[in-house]
């Protein structure tokens, strides 16, 4: 598990999650676009994420497309989440999502 | 048939201190699915064998469409309620020191909502869960409100 919050304490990493999030199986260069950084750069980002197994790698020839893999983050949610608190937690953050929205109607 | 040409929508990876063959055993038995999906299951023995779940109106009538133990179990996913079907395939490899990698990947038959593949993905963790700690303890994963975190 530390290495799952030593992946997620970078707003780089968080923001390639994010991406994959938006959009499975991105390729590197699909991912360094945007990214005012070197290629070299994301790519260690990425090793960070992949040894944290918070990415997936799978191989299509000789290009590597690259998928969020909940399942770290799941099981931070199942430790410290029980089961009957879900429920409360789900209340409140749906709450704050509707405050907010409200916030930006025009 | 292979599906290394296919480009998965969606993975999962769960590392299990068990044996590949543990891990296709708990994979591949019916109470284990059972207690996940809280409802009868049917796991055929072998390709073109069933992968069924009999949950109310609208059950899941799956076909195994390859069954190579203990490292690959492809199912095709279908309710007839709602065509077309989508595809899981579930890899299983060993990861050293007695680790082995258990991989999902979904291959879906058109384009869901993303409400839906958010749905899906808190119910294939609670599947990978039941197989982990069915093959690391024998014991069964009670059945717990699948419908994830409800408002």
């Amino acid at each position: 598990m530390d290495a799952v919050f030593k992946a997620l304490a970078d707003p780089t990493r968080r923001e390639l999650l994010d991406r994959l999030r938006e959009e499975n199986g991105q390729k590197l260069n699909e991912l360094c676009q945007r990214l005012a950084m070197s290629r070299q750069a994301v790519t260690k980002h990425l090793a960070v994420l992949e040894a944290a197994s918070l990415v997936t790698v799978i191989w299509k020839g000789r290009e590597k497309l690259h998928f969020l893999n909940p399942v770290p983050i799941g099981d931070i949610y199942d430790r410290w989440i029980g089961k009957y608190e879900r429920t409360r937690v789900a209340a409140l953050a749906d709450l704050k999502r509707a405050l907010e929205d409200k916030d930006n109607d025009p | 048939m292979t599906l290394a040409d296919k480009t998965p929508d969606y993975v999962a990876v769960t590392y299990i201190a068990a044996t590949p063959e543990a891990i296709w055993s708990a994979l591949t038995n019916p109470r284990v699915a059972s207690a996940f999906f809280g409802a009868p299951v049917e796991i055929g023995t072998e390709t073109g064998g069933p992968f069924i779940v009999r949950h109310g109106e609208h059950p899941l009538v799956g076909r195994i469409l390859a069954f190579e133990a203990p490292r690959r179990l492809h199912v095709l996913w279908a309710f007839p309620s709602d065509p077309p079907p989508d595809e899981v395939e579930f890899l299983i490899d060993p990861a050293g020191k007695g680790v082995t990698r258990l991989m999902l990947r979904e291959y879906h038959g058109r384009a869901w909502a993303k409400a839906i593949v958010e749905s899906g993905i808190y119910g294939w963790g609670v599947m990978l869960s039941a197989i982990k700690t069915f093959a690391e303890t024998g014991k069964l994963l009670p059945t717990i409100d699948l419908k994830g975190p409800q408002p």
